[in-house]
């Protein structure tokens, strides 16, 4: 049976039945959103919603592992359902294309959880600022050459946004991450890190306040404790 | 005094704040974040957060890729 060996790890034995009742809403399939996307369709999440509005190009292809080469020019969010399905005929996919503010509330419509797996910086402070809007709670997970970043926002708590703030507070208004390539290998980490983290969640664990740093190249994790900016314009006091 | 900087000792000003400390040391504060004794340090405090001794400094890159 599909998930008898992940039954097998304690909290989450019945991980599979309280998926297949949640909605998760995804911000990109490429690099992280592909292979991440694919975790959780195996690990029993049942009902997606996509927003890429990517078309598929060769240098996507060494990372980007729902893709082969006969997708060269198609949409990266309809080839992703395509993979997805034949993973598991029962998973129901919602393909989106670029998230804005304006769509964004139909985009996040019935999700238990956001994943920003994106690949810019607009996108991932859009993200933060709509979820916190709408009070959808947030995974954030990005990666740029060895450095990875993974955190999670509980926006549907108050009290939580009040502590930990948004993205906007450590990352500034201003933030311009330099790009600086990428490996296989490197993504399917953090891909893997966000998947395993939403699985924490809904298996009922605190995955919030935290935020992670991976060193891909040493294999060394830091964690670091969010802090809000109470003159942040996305959370703060005088927003 | 001495604080840690990303896991090296070093020798920096009394009363330094963090800005003034990226600015000698030409860090691109748009590019990064920074967390002392693992605890983030919001953007916006970065012109009025002093530098005390035996602080544990991280100053990081931001990456957004996916």
């Amino acid at each position: 049976m599909r998930y008898a060996r992940q039954r097998l790890i304690p909290g989450f034995e019945n991980l599979d039945e309280i998926l297949k009742t949640k909605r998760v809403a995804v911000i990109g399939s490429g690099g992280i959103g592909g292979l991440c996307l694919y975790m959780l369709t195996g690990a029993g999440l049942l009902h997606l919603t996509v927003a890429d509005d990517d078309t598929i190009e060769d240098s996507n292809l060494h990372r980007q592992v729902l893709f082969c080469q006969e997708d060269l020019g198609k949409s990266k969010s309809e080839c992703c359902k395509r993979e997805l399905e034949k993973l598991d005929g029962r998973v129901e996919v919602r393909c989106f294309g670029r998230v804005t503010s304006e769509n964004f509330e139909d985009f996040s419509k019935n999700a238990d959880l956001v994943m920003d797996l994106s690949d810019n910086v607009a996108t991932r402070q859009l993200a933060s600022a709509m979820c916190f809007k709408f009070k959808k709670d947030l995974i954030h997970c990005s990666v740029a050459a060895s450095s990875g970043m993974l955190c999670a926002f509980r926006f549907s708590d108050p009290e939580y946004t009040k502590r930990f703030g948004c993205y906007a507070c450590f990352a500034g208004a201003d933030a311009k991450p330099a790009f600086r390539g990428i490996t296989g290998p490197w993504a399917g980490t953090m891909a893997c890190a966000a998947a395993s983290l939403a699985m924490d969640h809904f298996a009922g664990k605190d995955i919030f306040g935290k935020l992670w740093l991976y060193d891909l190249e040493t294999r060394n994790i830091r964690t670091l404790n969010l802090k809000r900016d109470v003159h942040c314009t996305v959370c703060g006091d005088h927003k | 005094m001495q604080i840690i900087y990303n896991h090296e000792p070093i020798e920096v000003p009394e009363g330094q704040t963090l800005k003034l400390f990226l600015e000698a040391r030409g860090v691109a504060t748009y590019g990064c974040a920074a967390a002392c004794d693992e605890e983030i340090i919001p953007k916006t405090m970065w012109e009025s957060f002093t530098l005390k001794e035996g602080m544990k400094l991280d100053v990081f890159s931001l990456v957004a890729g996916g």
